[in-house]
């Protein structure tokens, strides 16, 4: 009976009704869902595709291998070999889930968890990257295992890494330098520069100074990470570009040869190519293995190379000393230039020389008798020395010296390289707040008092005397080379002006010097060849002064002279111009100047040194 | 069973919704589950469902639904849930199959009460009526609750919806509605102060994701990220990065729309709620089209059961709603929510069939 309502049109059902209304209500919910979907995924689509993109895909950077370093026959002077390091991810190794995954790690690395943990906490201080390296070098059993249980330890991964190696360990590490991990606050300095925690900077020799072309270019790795922060794809990946390497002007068998022949003593030998300036060897001994660095210093090995007096990680070659008798070249070149002498101006040495009340010894106290400048090169005459310098004049002297490149940095470019000193009386007044005394003069005409020079400043003058006046800048690098060995640049001989001497002066400067090796009282005699004519001078700087002169062997170590013997050969062409300096080594005719013989003797006979 | 001219009525749109629902939820899955052994399963479900779909389209509902039976299945299910709580546990294993008894009772407490509407046809609901829908919803929505909140929930909105579809005054309404805003306002805080801090969680993790990223918000973030990311077109098919990568917790289940709206896009998203909608409107519309009572009451039952399914899971991954633990009908893996909602989508058919014919 209640149907006959249903079908009145004019009185409709109120079940229908509330149906009807139903129907109302929820299309305004479904509304509401279609507009919030259309909120999402159109207009905020953009900003939830970022947050996807920015969780679960990352990018890594790839070291680029460091170029090599060839020495001028090609022999590998460094190069790079693989090394496997252990990284974790610090936004998944964390709370109790990471300490549970650092306790399986210490397990296979045979390691404490508290400790490895200890170490983990400190190294995620200093970083604020998404890897932090918890062990490196590890062994191909250790990767095995870890590469194994990938499963199980999240967060975890190896990375293969180019690592600097050094086939000759010292041998090179002055000249070629070595590389070290970036610290803390250098990777806040570079950090912009693209730089992370586990990259490594060049920080001496060749590795300092090329450090930018030696380094490459990253690569770079885009990686899918599952929510448990394994890697699941790489999506895309750019490979390091290898840097470039350089191709060196050092044989390193003259360089080994010359590590050699200083062995037990501390000093410095650089041999280098008048002709261009080029250097064949730069040695500065002892050095230490680079490997150290590379890898971290053991600390006990640390303390023993901080506390050895022989100083292992300064670079003889460039650091400055008093020159000794080997600066009498430039007064001997001052005397004939300023006409202060001819070379047949003869004085009497009586093994002293009265300035004032002042007594200046010479070094063999009953004299040498009647000497002109060649043979007082010979003999290396203190007294002559002192009555030429008297005359010349600190003044003209001291231009002399910087003319001759004394007093700043050769241009080599290598960091670290010292300038020397060459004192007048501006540097007097400036240090010391004193007039310039005539005394010190006659000091500096001989090599002593303030003035400083380096090995490397020594070989750049003995080079431009012998090949007629020209300053080469000392150079060892020829080619740079792309990683397809194409050649990038090339470096040719640059000159650093000339002396200011005529070819006469030069001409009897060199007599001097062959005569100083060849003649019969020469004090270089210990670097003289049969049929090969050797010029040199021999050089010894006191350390302390002494009222007497004592013998060196009796001194303590530290209160020894210097030796200094610098050389060319064959006089008449030079080819070759070797400076040895033996630090605290006594006497240069006989310390400094048999080591410069027995190189010569294994240049130009193929001796072998025994 | 004869197959008279009845069987041509069957509607045709019902039956068409519901498979291209099928068809995206078994991409869905498949994506989902990575093409598993899940994937297999829900296949089977998927099969198992249709066919049990299709049976009860053609069977007579009027002769299948005897008040006894109706009542029989009632108190069995409340003795099954008795003693699932009592062992602490939501499923029931029958020969290693896992069923979800407080999916089925949404089903049951339909019919039941549309059998009670029917019985008591009035106008609008009296206190008698009302009494009676209590006494018999109470049971099992406490039953449920007791092991699942959010599907004793569920059940509460049915019952809640059944009282409105009786017909509630409309003075008895706007009483209430003001009650209840009285009530909110005045009791609110101290509710807030009683309520246990996990609960409070919950509340404050909807508010404010962002603040509670890795623990209570981390679910809504990742689904906010998942959908939104999807953008017009999607990543395309198993190629979403917050399911693929595992971002997405609760993937294959709770959050399956969300694998959904991330490969497929606005455009697949929009289609399965618009198939939803229609699908919901389709069913009220026969509800108004069918004259017989207990059938019309069971037809918008069907569409209300659906409609809040869909809306608490959606709202809860579109962040219009707290997430709460409920599958989405036919996207979601469960073997008892397939069966559930294919069977009241066969009743439904049923149903249909005898829109014009009276008995």
């Amino acid at each position: 009976m209640r149907y006959h309502q249903l079908f009145s049109p004019e009185e409709p059902d109120p079940f229908e009704r509330r149906l009807r209304g139903t129907i109302i209500f929820i299309a305004g919910v479904f509304l509401l869902l279609f507009l919030k979907l259309f909120f999402l995924q159109i207009i905020k689509g953009e900003h939830y595709r970022e947050l996807a993109r920015r969780r679960s895909l990352k990018v890594f950077l790839l070291s680029a291998p460091r170029g090599n370093i060839y020495d001028r026959r090609g022999i590998l002077l460094a190069g790079n070999s693989p090394s496997f390091a252990l990284a974790v991810d610090p936004k998944i190794i964390r709370g109790p889930q990471g300490d549970e995954i650092l306790k399986r790690l210490a397990e296979i690395l045979g390691e404490e968890f508290p400790s490895l943990k200890q170490r983990y906490l400190l190294a995620r201080r200093g970083t604020g990257t998404n890897q932090v390296i918890l062990a490196f070098d590890l062994d191909r059993d250790t990767v095995a295992k870890i590469e194994a249980r990938r499963y199980f330890l999240p967060g975890v991964d190896i990375i293969v890494e180019p690592t600097r190696y050094y086939p000759f360990g010292s041998e090179l590490f002055h000249l070629v330098g070595y590389v070290s991990r970036i610290n803390a606050e250098e990777l806040k300095r570079l950090a912009p520069q693209g730089f992370t925690a586990d990259d490594f900077l060049g920080r001496a020799g060749l590795e300092a100074q090329f450090d930018e072309r030696l380094r490459g270019r990253k690569g770079r790795r885009l990686v899918e990470i599952d929510a448990r922060g394994r890697i699941r794809r790489v999506v895309a990946e750019e490979a390091p570009v290898m840097g470039e390497s350089l191709v060196l002007t050092v044989d390193v068998f003259w360089q080994r040869l010359a590590h050699r022949l200083l062995e037990g003593q501390a000093g410095a030998i650089v041999v280098m190519d008048p002709r261009d300036g080029r250097l064949l060897s730069l040695v500065s001994h002892p050095g230490v293995d680079p490997m150290y660095f590379v890898k971290g210093f053991p600390p006990k090995e640390w303390e023993k190379i901080r506390k050895d007096e022989k100083h292992p990680l300064l670079n003889k070659a460039f650091s400055a000393y008093p020159p000794g008798s080997t600066f009498k070249v430039v007064t001997a070149m001052a005397a004939l230039e300023k006409r202060v002498v001819t070379p047949a101006t003869t004085f009497f040495c009586k093994g002293y020389y009265r300035l004032g009340r002042r007594i200046f010894r010479c070094w063999r106290s009953w004299g040498h008798g009647e000497v002109n400048l060649v043979k007082a090169l010979e003999v290396s005459c203190d007294v002559y020395f002192y009555r030429v310098g008297e005359e010349v004049g600190i003044d003209y002297l001291s231009r002399m010296a910087r003319a001759c490149g004394l007093g700043r940095p050769t241009g080599l470019g290598f960091p670290g390289e010292k300038a020397g000193l060459v004192p007048d009386r501006a540097w007097k007044m400036r240090v010391f707040h004193e007039p310039w005394q005539k005394g010190e003069t006659l000091n500096v005409a001989i090599g002593q008092g303030a003035l400083k020079v380096t090995p490397l400043q020594l070989a750049k003058l003995l080079s431009a005397v012998v090949n007629g006046g020209t300053l080469y800048r000392p150079w060892c690098v020829v080619q740079l080379l792309d990683p397809y060995g194409e050649v990038v640049d090339e470096f040719r001989p640059q000159e650093d002006g000339k002396l200011p001497v005529k070819p006469r002066t030069l001409y009897y400067v060199k007599k001097g010097l062959v005569a100083a090796v060849n003649g019969k009282e020469g004090t270089g005699r210990a670097a003289r060849m049969e049929d090969i004519t050797v010029g040199g001078k021999t050089g010894t700087a006191q350390v302390v002064g002494m009222k007497k002169r004592i013998h060196s062997k009796k001194l303590p170590y530290l209160k020894r002279d210097h030796a200094w013997f610098m050389a060319f050969a064959p006089a008449e062409k030079p080819e070759i111009v070797i400076v040895v300096f033996v630090e605290h080594g006594g006497h240069g005719g006989s310390a400094a100047a048999p080591i410069a013989g027995k190189f010569l003797k294994a240049y130009f006979k193929g001796e072998h040194p025994s | 069973m004869k197959l008279g001219q009845h069987s041509l009525k069957i509607d045709g749109w019902l039956i068409l919704f519901v498979i291209i629902l099928l068809v995206c939820g078994a991409l869905n899955q498949a994506s989902a589950t990575m093409g598993g052994l899940l994937f297999k399963k829900q296949m089977v479900w998927f099969g198992l469902g249709f066919l049990l779909m299709m049976a009860i389209a053609l069977s007579d509902y009027q002769r299948l639904l005897s008040p006894r039976l109706i009542f029989g299945i009632y108190l069995f299910l409340l003795l099954v849930l008795l003693i699932l709580d009592l062992k602490h546990t939501r499923w029931l294993r029958i020969a290693g199959v896992g069923i979800q008894p407080s999916e089925f009772a949404k089903l049951v407490l339909i019919l039941v009460f549309s059998l009670v509407l029917h019985r008591r046809d009035q106008d609008h609901l009296d206190l008698r009526t009302f009494g009676i829908l209590t006494l018999l919803a109470f049971p099992p929505i406490v039953l449920v609750a007791a092991g699942d909140l959010d599907q004793g929930g569920m059940l509460f909105l049915i019952y809640l919806s059944y009282v409105f579809l009786a017909g509630v005054p409309r003075r008895l309404l706007i009483g209430l509605a003001v009650i209840v805003l009285v009530a909110a306002v005045t009791l609110g805080p101290k509710v807030w102060m009683v309520l246990k801090p996990y609960q409070r969680a919950r509340v404050a993790a909807f508010l404010n994701p962002e603040a509670f990223r890795l623990d209570r918000g981390y679910q809504i973030l990742q689904a906010l990220i998942a959908v939104g990311s999807g953008g017009l077109t999607g990543f395309g098919f198993k190629e979403g990065l917050s399911s693929r990568l595992n971002y997405l917790p609760e993937k294959h289940t709770d959050l399956a729309f969300a694998v959904w709206a991330e490969e497929w896009g606005f455009i697949g998203a929009a289609t399965v709620i618009f198939l939803f909608g229609a699908l919901i409107y389709r069913l009220l519309r026969l509800a108004i089209e069918v004259r017989e009572p207990l059938g019309r009451t069971i037809l918008a039952g069907v569409a209300i059961m659906i409609f809040w399914e869909a809306f608490i899971n959606l709202g809860g991954i579109l962040h219009l709603l707290p997430v709460a633990s409920v599958p989405l009908p036919f996207l979601s893996y469960g073997g008892s929510s397939v069966l559930v909602n294919l069977m009241a989508i066969g009743l439904a058919l049923s149903i249909s069939r005898k829109r014009y014919s009276f008995r």
